[in-house]
């Protein structure tokens, strides 16, 4: 790992907020370098601190499929990647290529929205194909964490439409 | 007695008893047919029956429908018996991502069946709309409920010109069908999906390995024209349809880019642009 620049503040002291994105950087470096599902990830700024565990070598990249949650303990918000590591978080996909549309109709209320509440099996959006509007449903109860194609966007096969963070993780 | 079926001669009543000796058959595809007198719209009857557990092949025939519905909630309606509008229940064994090439089929099937039995030459405006010129003569809208898909027409038989949802739409009647009566045009159009249905789920859904995407290119209105495409979030692409992929997406040539569309609306622009 190389001696980076470090900015300093007028005082001569590296700032805070640099710190913390040097540690980003080296967190984000680390993770993907070293192979194998990661375990858990904490930083701390105040005397500089960074841990990250991986899962034993039990059973390597075999075990990719069903990783470990990642516990991410960090100074300040986990960014979308960690998010996206985190196994309490259920994707719905797209069932097919098409079109995507948040509300059963154009001027109607969408489906969900971020932060709603939806059970297994509620549809949370459609994508049409020739016609064929398919309703698409959450398959796991819990909450919408994000929404991520906007309404009458073209959506790729098995491409995620909605996070849901379930209820059990 | 306005209400009475026989107050207009020109637009009698079906029979369900007459369609289901016609249709349901052993080891045919059509299991149940039901003719409704009134209904607010025979996908969301049919959507139902779905979730009822009704076999694949149960048909709804509704002599008048109050909440048709089209693309986007878009809705219209028509005098009693002055059109057919049905839906049938199909339970396809082919994947998903193959089942797009339904709503195609249920066009493919509606336009062979008015030519063949109407006489009229109509085609197809990608994906499914049955055209006479540039005049809407039927739609057709899909949805799939769980697994299964219904598959709902409406096409335009004796409507007169005061009586069109739209300017651009027709009829039968005001095409000069050599047929406008509804029981043979049904009993054509439910015979024509049956038999194109049959070959694509032998093919597992292949469109090309059935013949479907090649008698679909047959009577399409849209390959090989200029077309103006209103997709939806209000964009507009305009270029050359220049034809249908294997998912029986429209493959669009514009800008010097291939643009494939699941959905949008398709606009034929005339050959002097306008």
């Amino acid at each position: 790992m190389s001696e980076s620049e470090r900015p300093e503040t007028a005082d001569g002291h590296v700032g805070w907020s640099d710190t913390l994105k040097m540690l980003r950087e080296e967190v984000s470096s680390l993770v993907k370098t070293v192979p194998g599902p990661v375990a858990s990830v904490s930083l701390r700024i105040g005397e500089c601190a960074l841990d990250v565990t991986w899962a034993s070598a039990a059973g390597p990249q075999a075990q990719v499929a069903q990783a470990p949650v990642a516990q991410v303990v960090a100074a300040e918000p986990a960014g979308e990647a960690e998010a996206a590591r985190d196994a309490a978080l259920h994707e719905v996909t797209a069932p097919l290529v098409g079109t995507f549309y948040v509300a059963p109709e154009p001027g109607a209320g969408p489906f969900v929205k971020r932060g709603d509440r939806v059970e297994a099996g509620q549809t949370i959006g459609i994508v049409e194909a020739m016609k064929l509007m398919n309703p698409v449903a959450a398959e796991r109860a819990g909450e919408v964490v994000e929404v991520l194609v906007g309404d009458g966007e073209p959506v790729e096969f098995g491409q995620c439409l909605v996070r849901v963070r379930t209820d059990t993780a | 007695m306005l209400d009475s079926p026989f107050t207009d001669l020109d637009r009698p009543p079906l029979s369900q008893a007459a369609l289901t000796r016609a249709l349901v058959r052993p080891g045919g595809l059509w299991s149940d047919i039901a003719v409704v007198d009134r209904t607010g719209s025979t996908n969301a009857d049919l959507a139902q029956a779905v979730r009822d557990g009704a076999r694949q092949g149960a048909v709804v025939v509704a002599e008048s429908q109050f909440a048709g519905r089209g693309r986007l909630g878009r809705t219209w309606s028509a005098p009693p018996r002055s059109s057919l509008t049905f839906s049938v229940l199909l339970r396809p064994d082919p994947p998903p991502h193959r089942q797009g090439w339904l709503p195609l089929l249920a066009g493919l099937a509606a336009a062979s069946a008015v030519r063949r039995v109407a006489e009229v030459d109509v085609r197809l405006k990608w994906p499914n709309d049955l055209l006479v010129g540039e005049r809407k003569l039927a739609g057709v809208l899909a949805e799939r409920v769980d697994r299964a898909v219904v598959v709902g027409v409406g096409l335009n038989v004796s409507l007169r010109a005061d009586e069109l949802p739209v300017e651009t739409a027709t009829s039968l009647v005001l095409e000069g069908a050599a047929c406008a009566d509804r029981d043979p045009v049904l009993r054509a159009v439910l015979r024509e999906i049956e038999v194109h249905y049959r070959e694509w789920s032998e093919a597992d859904g292949d469109a090309d390995a059935c013949g479907l995407r090649a008698a679909y290119l047959g009577v399409s209105a849209t390959v090989g024209r200029r077309i103006r495409v209103e997709l939806p979030g209000e964009r507009v692409l305009t270029g050359q349809a220049v034809g249908v992929d294997a998912s029986g997406h429209l493959v669009v040539e514009s800008g010097g880019r291939e643009h494939t569309l699941s959905a949008g609306d398709v606009v034929h622009v005339r050959p002097d642009g306008s």
